[in-house]
């Protein structure tokens, strides 16, 4: 006898579901629901959705709801719901393939200004080789639209000897930067 | 012993407490930290939630390096140990990602070695006993509550290291120093670090609990092995303090800086000086200084 599709949107989305899979090497289906992982979780508090939710959402083929949730961009990756699953899912790295997925298809970037501070931080790694705190703190502060962003802590560092003004450029930038050109090379092939 | 050293950004910036201390108790041990030359940053959190290929190349260069010195790397900062083992795992369990990496860093990391944190390299490369050999001056009356944070022991798949829910190591070192470790359930609870500036007030909430935990619990100060743990509760403490209209008052020390001081460094010698929350009062109480 023919098998009916019960869920349209697990047919829909099929491909993307096996995409996140192959990248992330975590099993969706495993996961039974106990909800270990959403009591666990520190931000749960306030995102759209706990890591419980967004593994049942791609468990039912909501691909598109998952891309948009401001958990994928919230999860600091403390890994207490990977450490305490009884199906061993690598959750946080879920939420990190499942960001690099949701920026590189396009979706809408549920928490803006982690996207920025993130973005942010690796441009000063690009150009130094490390990261140039003070550099940081500039363009996520212009590019995020919080100009006083960190001026309560600052002159407390300044004043401990603690953040440079400048840069430190390690020698090995030129191989820093070809990393981050690899980088871009393959977000393209792709 | 010698050992490559990986200091990361912050032990040269927010964290440089931790850096002086960790010299001066490496020399006192008797450990030739070996600093990897030209080393670049781990990439952080930023590098892992922005790209699966970036975190692994960044960390591959560094461990590359010390790989043909034939040395495992101690990583201070909790959070660039966690990255360099997910960057060694990597490397030996997918080979087209161990081709790409370096492909691009371009050198040949065969991920012969591994990441060492702090407590780790304390507790089981030198050890409890010969610690205590190095011990002047008893931290008697001093009540610790050991913070491991996350990324020192979880995922424990990844860091195979101690207990991500109850761990000892740590305490054992700092019972060793004579200081008073307490009991208390938030050792491995989360900071919030990733969202210090992106997202503020999740750390006010977070630290706020985990102070309030180690109060009543009966703790003077905390003590963490990563500087990221450490500026966080330190730097925002002012600002938790005043939001939930609490007192705390409570420095955060790195493992080292209490070690330091009970091999007879000076608090100045070990930075501790250059606290966020002052540790003046608490050490003069203690007769520590």
């Amino acid at each position: 006898m023919e098998q009916v599709a019960m869920n349209t949107a697990l047919k829909a989305s099929e491909s993307t579901l096996s995409e996140i899979e192959h990248k992330s090497h975590v099993d969706v289906n495993r996961c039974f629901q106990c909800g270990t992982c959403a009591a666990g979780c520190p931000v749960t508090y306030i995102s759209d959705y706990s890591p419980r939710q967004i593994v049942k959402m791609l468990q039912a083929g909501m691909v598109d709801e998952v891309f948009k949730a401001s958990m994928i961009w919230l999860c600091v990756g403390c890994g207490n719901c990977y450490s305490r699953c009884p199906r061993n899912l690598n959750i946080p790295h879920l939420h990190d393939t499942l960001r690099v997925l949701s920026k590189e298809k396009g979706y809408p970037v549920a928490e803006k200004n982690v996207d920025v501070f993130n973005d942010s931080f690796l441009k000063t790694v690009q150009y130094t080789g490390r990261l140039y705190e003070a550099g940081l703190t500039m363009l996520y502060n212009t590019r995020s639209g919080n100009f006083m962003s960190g001026m309560d802590v600052a002159p407390g560092m300044m004043k401990l000897g603690k953040i440079s003004p400048f840069p430190h450029l390690i020698k090995g930038r030129k191989e820093v930067a070809n990393i981050f050109k690899k980088m871009r090379e393959m977000k393209g092939a792709k | 012993m010698k050992i490559a050293y990986y200091p990361g950004c912050s032990l040269e910036s927010t964290g440089i407490e931790y850096h002086l201390s960790n010299k001066l108790v490496a020399k006192k041990l008797g450990v030739e930290l070996w600093e990897i030359p030209d080393w670049n940053c781990c990439g952080a959190s930023p590098a892992h939630q922005s790209d699966l290929f970036l975190p692994i190349a960044l960390n591959a260069r560094n461990l590359a390096i010390a790989e043909e010195e034939g040395l495992d790397v101690l990583a201070p900062c909790a959070a660039c140990y966690n990255r360099m083992l997910a960057a060694v795992e990597a490397v030996n369990t997918d080979e087209d990602m161990r081709a790409k990496v370096n492909d691009a860093i371009g050198r040949d990391y065969k991920g012969t070695n591994t990441a060492v944190n702090m407590v780790e390299f304390l507790h089981d490369k030198i050890g409890i006993d010969k610690i205590t050999e190095q011990i002047q001056k008893k931290l008697s009356g001093l009540k610790v509550a050991c913070y491991y944070g996350c990324l020192l022991v979880k995922p424990p798949a990844l860091t195979k290291f101690d207990n991500p829910e109850n761990p000892q190591t740590m305490d054992r070192i700092v019972d060793a120093l004579g200081a008073e470790t307490i009991v208390w359930p938030y050792k491995t609870e989360c900071c919030g670090g990733g969202l210090a500036i992106s997202k503020t007030e999740v750390i006010l909430k977070l630290t706020n609990e985990i102070f309030s935990m180690a109060q009543a619990s009966g703790a003077d100060c905390l003590v963490t092995a990563c500087p990221m743990c450490q500026l966080n509760l330190e730097l925002r403490q002012a600002a938790t303090e005043k939001e939930y209209n609490v007192k705390y008052n409570m420095p955060v020390f790195e493992i080292t800086e209490l070690v330091g001081l009970s091999f007879g460094f000076s608090p100045k010698e070990l930075g501790m000086h250059k606290h966020f929350v002052s540790t003046a009062s608490l050490l003069k109480e203690k007769q520590f200084a």
